[in-house]
């Protein structure tokens, strides 16, 4: 019977400790509300990485800048597999992704892959060259705005604790 | 040292032992179990090339990772490539994380939240997942730990040897991934917030940072210019908050669809504890109120920081050019399970058996999902699908969409085999080319397989399956996670198509329309 006593004592206490942590809870609870709602979660694409540019307009194979910083951004050149039976280039001959392959060194697949590889490293830095200088400004502009506002932003928010801070230490 | 804190340390290092062990048996547990996917058979063939095809990876623009692929270089030469040998180098570097965090957290959180934070670093369904990856990940996320922590000490300590080590790390780490740099911006802030502690440590600190751009400036040299130039790199664009959500799903439980309310609520209930909960220092500092309000909780200032830093960073990097996916980010996951630690350590100074009921179902959700990973199939399983291409026996042309599974299919089919690649749809191909392109490549074969994983890439509006469709009969189709095979026969290309209901006729069918099934 004490044996009981003493755990409903305990967990009296217990309870009494953790109603402090309520509003904790409740705001984890919203939180966690609004987060689920976002749907993002649903369609993002876990592990996986994207293969090339979606739904972009077709690009001109020596426009093709630089290969994005994604894993796989060429193709190694150890290919286990024959060539196709196809005459090389002639099946789709497609503008290839950033992630397609470079020439392979020599007595490996010599030919396929050299001609479905536009994007090679001088064609990358062609179109380096060939920059425009109206985009360059466009985007340096957007992107000084960007972080000023992104400034801005932070320091409204260390304005507000540092508000909040002080009444709650004048408090205490 | 007195003898109970004595015996505390003795105890403590017990049970970090038998927690690398616990890590070790759980990314031991089912290594093999996914199929590869395509980029990690990348890794794999990266790996498979000679030095002289490896080092001007380090210089060339687009590369991400060389460094990586030149210790897997040596690692494949010394224990082969095999699903198995691939991934334990990446077990390896998320065992030996396991005492880092553990090393980390006694530092920032004293013995009793660094153990938590240790205890959900080896149970973490995420770092599982990357130990388990034949990727850049795990190391990754071990060299970044390194590097923060060096530079911990360097601060402290203010060595020469020590802010040398740090930027040997950390060059490397940049190496190993490029966005290892975001971490880079955790240290910068660490220094300023925590200003005037550090102060003897200034002009190292001023010295490295300016050193530190050196190794960074083959990175910048393209990186910049891509930065700049209106090229997209395939990623979604995600706003901040969304990218917050991603990240807490992917940190507290992983790739595994498992999207409840109140799992969620726990995780997020762990982590606010411990950031405005949480107190380890008391200071009573005579100063401005802000500065005490940082001092009076340094360590969860520092950890946010260490946890926002890099986020934040990414998301103005993404304002540019999206960039945004959680593995990226895997650098600030110690500070998140230093935060969750925290967490837990907060509520136990209210409550302990709320923080120990808390703890317990954290570590249920992570062995959960961790035994969900282990038998779900989630990556693409093309390891079954070679198995069941070589069986079958038929099929004399492999098409593969997108075609990058053609090289996963190669690691898993030993055989020769013919393959062609099909039109890049999603670019503007229209049907007519589509169609030349397919007859093209289809020519003078009977039976195609086609192999159909994350095919919206390519061709979205299903134009080279609706050509197989429309001049080829179905043999049959088979679904394996994320990848689906059909077999079509080519042998007569005219009226293929069943007269009564216009479907396409398959082997099952007899030529007379009222044998069709949808008749």
């Amino acid at each position: 019977m004490r044996k009981l006593h003493d755990a409903i004592a305990f967990l009296r206490s217990q309870l009494r400790a953790a109603s402090s942590l309520v509003p904790l809870i409740a705001l984890s609870l919203l939180v966690a509300l609004a987060l689920t709602r976002v749907g993002v979660t649903m369609a993002y694409p876990a592990f996986q990485s994207p293969i090339s540019p979606i739904e972009t307009p077709v690009v001109a194979p020596t426009e093709v800048p630089p290969a994005p910083p994604s894993e796989s951004p060429e193709v190694p050149p150890t290919e286990p597999e024959v060539p196709p039976t196809a005459v090389p280039g002639e099946v789709g001959t497609p503008v290839a992704p950033v992630t397609e392959p470079e020439p392979s060194p020599a007595g490996e697949e010599p030919t396929r892959e050299a001609t479905q590889t536009p994007d090679t490293v001088e064609e990358r830095s062609s179109s380096i060259r060939g920059l425009s200088w109206a985009v360059l400004i466009d985007t340096c502009v957007v992107g000084l705005s960007s972080l000023w506002l992104c400034c801005g932003g932070i320091a409204l928010v260390l304005f507000i604790l540092g508000v909040v801070a002080s009444f709650v230490l004048r408090a205490a | 040292m007195d003898s109970r804190a004595s015996a505390l340390v003795d105890a403590a290092r017990l049970i970090l032992v038998l927690l690398v062990i616990l890590a070790f048996a759980l990314r031991l547990y089912q290594l093999d179990y996914q199929s590869l996917w395509r980029d990690e058979v990348d890794a794999v063939l990266f790996a498979r090339r000679d030095l002289s095809g490896l080092l001007p990876l380090f210089v060339r623009a687009g590369h991400n990772g060389p460094l990586y692929y030149l210790i897997l270089h040596f690692w494949t030469r010394l224990v082969g490539d095999t699903e198995f040998s691939v991934r334990f180098l990446s077990l390896i570097c998320g065992v030996l994380a396991v005492p880092l965090v553990f090393r980390l957290g006694w530092r920032w959180v004293g013995w009793r939240g660094s153990l938590v934070a240790t205890l959900l670093c080896a149970t973490s369904p995420y770092l599982i997942w990357y130990s388990q990856e034949g990727k850049m990940y795990a190391l990754l996320f071990l060299s970044s730990l390194v590097s923060t922590y060096i530079y911990l000490l360097a601060l402290d300590r203010n060595r020469i040897y020590l802010w040398a080590f740090y930027l040997l790390l950390t060059a490397a780490s940049m190496y190993v991934h490029l966005l290892a740099v975001l971490v880079v911006s955790f240290h910068f802030l660490l220094f300023l917030v925590t200003w005037p502690r550090y102060r003897p440590a200034l002009k190292s600190w001023l010295a490295t940072f300016v050193i530190l751009t050196l190794p960074y400036v083959p990175l910048a040299r393209w990186e910049v210019p891509l930065l700049l130039s209106p090229f997209t790199t395939g990623h979604q664009f995600y706003r901040l908050h969304e990218i917050l959500t991603v990240l807490l799903f992917a940190f507290s439980l992983n790739v595994v669809p498992y999207r409840g309310l109140m799992p969620i609520t726990l995780f997020v209930f762990l982590l606010l504890a411990g950031i405005f909960l949480y107190r380890r220092t008391n200071w009573a500092v005579e100063s401005r109120a802000l500065r005490r309000v940082i001092q009076n909780h340094q360590e969860s200032v520092s950890l946010s920081l260490y946890l926002f830093a890099p986020i934040v960073s990414l998301f103005l990097l993404s304002l540019v050019m999206p960039i945004f996916t959680d593995r990226y980010l895997m650098t600030v996951v110690p500070a998140y399970l230093l935060l969750l630690a925290c967490g837990v350590v907060a509520i136990r100074q209210r409550s302990a058996a709320l923080a120990a009921a808390c703890l317990a179902l954290v570590l249920a959700s992570n062995l959960y999902v961790v035994f969900l990973q282990g038998h779900t199939r989630i990556k693409s399983d093309f390891r079954s699908v070679a198995q069941y291409v070589q069986q079958d026996g038929r099929g004399d042309l492999m098409m593969f969409l997108i075609p990058h599974g053609r090289r996963v299919f190669g690691y898993y089919y030993q055989d020769p085999f013919r393959w062609a690649e099909p039109p890049h749809t999603n670019r503007g191909v229209g049907a007519d080319e589509v169609a030349e392109a397919m007859e093209e490549a289809t020519a003078g074969h009977d039976e195609v397989w086609l192999v159909v994983s994350e095919g919206e890439l390519w061709d979205s509006r299903g134009l080279v399956k609706g050509w197989l469709e429309g001049h080829g009969v179905l043999l049959q189709r088979r679904s394996f996670a994320r990848v689906e095979t059909y077999l079509y026969s080519l042998e007569s290309r005219a009226g293929l198509r069943c007269a009564g209901c216009s479907a396409p006729r398959t082997r099952d069918y007899l030529p007379q329309d009222s044998s069709c099934a949808r008749l």
